[in-house]
């Protein structure tokens, strides 16, 4: 599974690659909205961890730049440590499909629930 | 005189003296002999031989007896005459000169003797007739009496009346108040059965005016609108009047006596004058002497009322002003130039009267702090001031709401301030504490490491939940809407922020079992607690003790923050809610933080109390309503 992690913290795109990495999948990341962009429709993954508030482009607005094409078959988890302004609803109508709070309780269960998500 | 008849009662032949009797003797006499006793015989000469028991019961004493005898004897003399009861004796052997003697004067006794009684009889007839003059007499003396006796009640009658009138003025004159005078009224009427209470209508203004009315011995007055009947005469069982009074007191209303009360005031507009009404069920003939009664009361009434009225006008034109100004909140007094008082409001202090010769803008008393303002009074521009207005304008609240903005945008900027501070430290802790978990999975489970990373991982947590916290209860800000919260909970969420202040104590939190479910906005909550433990603190300088216990009792939850600090003394713990009031040093407190807790706690529905004394440390006690949940 490729899976693409787009988040501005150096420790969060780390544990999650680790953590993803033990389960064989193919992993990108990137440290901006606008490289993650780039990397989407370079890399064309089956899932995507977005953070929203990053330098350059933020979560919501590189959702917006997709075309239809780039979205295609990708599952889109939208991450947040500003709970109060996002939810599951606001995510939705964003163009993601799950929406997971940061922090995160526990890892191994975000890349599980991620893993479902995109073997849907 | 009658001719008399002279008989001789005798049962044989007239003898022969008798025949000799006549002739010797021309009486002018009827001489008769018979055997019965003759009614019409003035004399009678009866032979005493012939008396008989028979005789003796119908002797009669409205006639004349002569006893006849022949050689009668002394002895037999008084036998005779207790026989006949006094009666004249003759004795035929004394010849008949002697006998016709004897005859005369039993004649003349005999009329001396009716003439007697028709003398008493025309005696007795004068009598009755003094006797009947005396009656009539009698009968004018008596009527004359009543007749004295009559005038006198009635003259007494008349005395009492005016005495009465007298007094009836006297009262008016004491009178102090218009509600006073309907009693006095009914008091004066209450001989007159079957007249109701008196009403009392005082004309305001156009088609209004004041209803006075009794209601046990009370006087209840009451604004009415309506028209009534413009009249300077008494109105009696006009059905205007009835009317005007239904309208008025909401009842229906059977006859009614109306009186104007007219007095010098109302001569030219009678349109203003009182009136005065009685409801009655009186009939014609008893309403008459009524109303006579009543009119000769109505002058003095008229001009008691008068007085009242307009001493009534003068008060009130008075108190009006009083009224007008002591509704202003705030103090306000015209002073003369040296300060002294004229007229002030309610809210005037005498302390106050410094402010004129002071310079000072401000003035802060108590509780308050006001704005001095002042106005000359002069009768000229050129003039120096009579006299000073002055108003104290109070910024209290003003004053306290400027704060209160100030505090709710700083908690505001606090709020928004921490949400950014835990964005940008809730990612890296993200990563940490993931990157923590996947590299627990990737060392040994007995190795050091791995012992050590679990503590990593734990304090991140730590650090998470912490910041959570922070998130809650700065999300919002200001608007956050009160919601039904566990005081415990919120207690316990906010003694972490106040580490760095109650570090150097020693400190008992005592939460109670269970939660303490009130209804608060918990931000506002959270500031009372922070104050509270902040003062507790900032109370004890070095070194002590700070408590925060939780509690219910009786439907109501408490917080109380205790510490062992010098405690307040009894002069200041009075004023220790004033806003402004500060013991800190200048900078250090606004003075508004127990204030504004108070009014946090008492916007709840609950209350904030202090207990304390010198040297005994202080309590402060947070009490909410505690909501009951379905």
């Amino acid at each position: 599974m490729k899976v693409l992690v787009i988040d501005d913290e150096p420790l969060v795109r780390l544990s999650l690659k680790r953590a993803l990495h033990k389960s064989g999948h193919q992993i990108e990341e990137a440290e901006d909205g606008q490289s993650g962009l780039e990397k989407w429709q370079s890399f064309k993954p089956d899932l995507v961890f977005l953070d929203v508030l990053m330098p350059r482009l933020s979560g919501p607005d590189l959702l917006r730049a997709l075309t239809k094409a780039d979205r295609a078959h990708a599952k889109v988890i939208l991450m947040s440590a500003f709970t109060g302004e996002y939810d599951l609803e606001r995510a939705q109508s964003l163009g993601a499909h799950l929406f997971i709070p940061k922090p995160f309780e526990d890892i191994f269960a975000v890349v599980k629930t991620g893993e479902e998500l995109a073997s849907v | 005189m009658e001719r008399r008849t002279i008989q001789l009662l005798t049962r044989g032949d007239a003898p022969n003296w008798w025949s000799e009797l006549q002739a010797l003797d021309d009486l002018g006499c009827d001489w008769v002999v018979g055997r019965e006793f003759n009614p019409a015989a003035t004399v009678i000469l009866i032979n005493r031989a012939e008396i008989t028991d028979v005789h003796k019961e119908e002797i009669s004493f409205s006639k004349a007896y002569i006893l006849v005898d022949n050689g009668w004897t002394g002895q037999n003399l008084r036998r005779a005459i207790n026989t006949l009861k006094g009666a004249l004796f003759m004795d035929i052997a004394d010849g008949t000169a002697e006998l016709s003697k004897v005859v005369r004067v039993a004649l003349s006794r005999q009329t001396e003797k009716e003439r007697n009684n028709s003398l008493m009889q025309a005696m007795r007839g004068q009598n009755r007739q003094i006797e009947e003059l005396n009656r009539g007499l009698e009968q004018v003396v008596i009527e004359r009496t009543t007749n004295e006796v009559d005038s006198r009640k009635a003259s007494q009658k008349n005395i009492s009346r005016v005495r009465e009138i007298i007094g009836f003025i006297k009262d008016l004159a004491q009178l102090l108040d218009v509600a006073d005078l309907l009693p006095l009224i009914r008091r004066q009427l209450k001989e007159h059965h079957g007249l109701e209470s008196p009403l009392l209508f005082i004309p305001r203004g156009e088609a209004y005016g004041d209803m006075y009315y009794l209601r046990g011995s009370q006087t209840i007055s009451t604004r009415v609108r309506g028209e009534w009947v413009v009249s300077p005469r008494i109105r009696v069982n006009e059905s205007e009047d009835s009317q005007f009074l239904a309208n008025a007191m909401g009842r229906p209303f059977a006859k009614v006596i109306r009186f104007p009360l007219i007095t010098v005031r109302h001569q030219k507009d009678v349109s203003r004058s009182p009136l005065l009404m009685f409801e009655h069920n009186l009939v014609t003939k008893d309403l008459d002497p009524i109303v006579a009664s009543l009119s000769e009361k109505l002058q003095p009434v008229s001009w008691a009322l008068d007085r009242l009225v307009l001493e009534q006008e003068l008060k009130s034109t008075s108190r009006e002003w009083e009224m007008t100004f002591d509704e202003l909140a705030e103090p306000i007094a015209i002073l003369d130039h040296d300060g002294r008082v004229l007229r002030a409001n309610s809210h005037w202090r005498d302390e106050y009267r410094a402010v004129l010769q002071s310079q000072e803008k401000h003035l802060k008393v108590a509780e308050r702090l006001y704005t001095v303002e002042k106005y000359p009074i002069r009768m000229s521009l050129e003039d120096p001031p009579l006299s000073w207005v002055v108003y104290l304008r109070d910024e209290t609240r003003s004053q306290k709401l400027k704060s209160q903005v100030v505090q709710v945008e700083k908690m505001s900027a606090i709020g928004q301030l921490a949400g950014h501070i835990a964005h940008e430290l809730n990612n890296p802790l993200t990563g940490i504490r993931s990157l923590t978990q996947v590299l627990l999975t990737e060392t040994d489970p007995e190795g050091q490491v791995n012992k050590d990373l679990t503590e990593v991982e734990k304090a991140s947590a730590r650090c998470q939940s912490i910041i959570t916290n922070l998130l809650d209860f700065s999300k919002g800000g200001i608007g956050q809407k009160a919601q039904v919260l566990d005081l415990n909970e919120i207690t316990r969420k906010t003694l972490p922020f106040l580490k760095s202040a109650t570090g150097k104590f020693r400190s008992d939190i005592q939460l109670s079992d269970g939660e303490l479910m009130v209804k608060v906005e918990p931000h506002l909550m959270q500031q009372v607690i922070f104050n509270l433990v902040n003062n507790a603190c900032q109370a004890m300088k070095d070194k002590g003790e700070i408590t925060v216990h939780t509690h219910q009792d009786k439907g109501w939850a408490f917080l109380e923050v205790r510490d062992t600090g010098p405690g307040i003394v009894e002069s200041v713990r009075e004023r220790i809610f004033e806003p402004f009031f500060t013991t800190k040093e200048e900078g250090e407190g606004t003075g508004l933080g127990l204030s504004l807790s108070r009014d946090i706690a008492r916007q709840f529905g609950g209350d904030l109390e202090c207990e304390s004394s010198e040297g005994q440390g202080s309590l402060f006690r947070v009490k909410l309503p505690l909501e009951i949940l379905s």
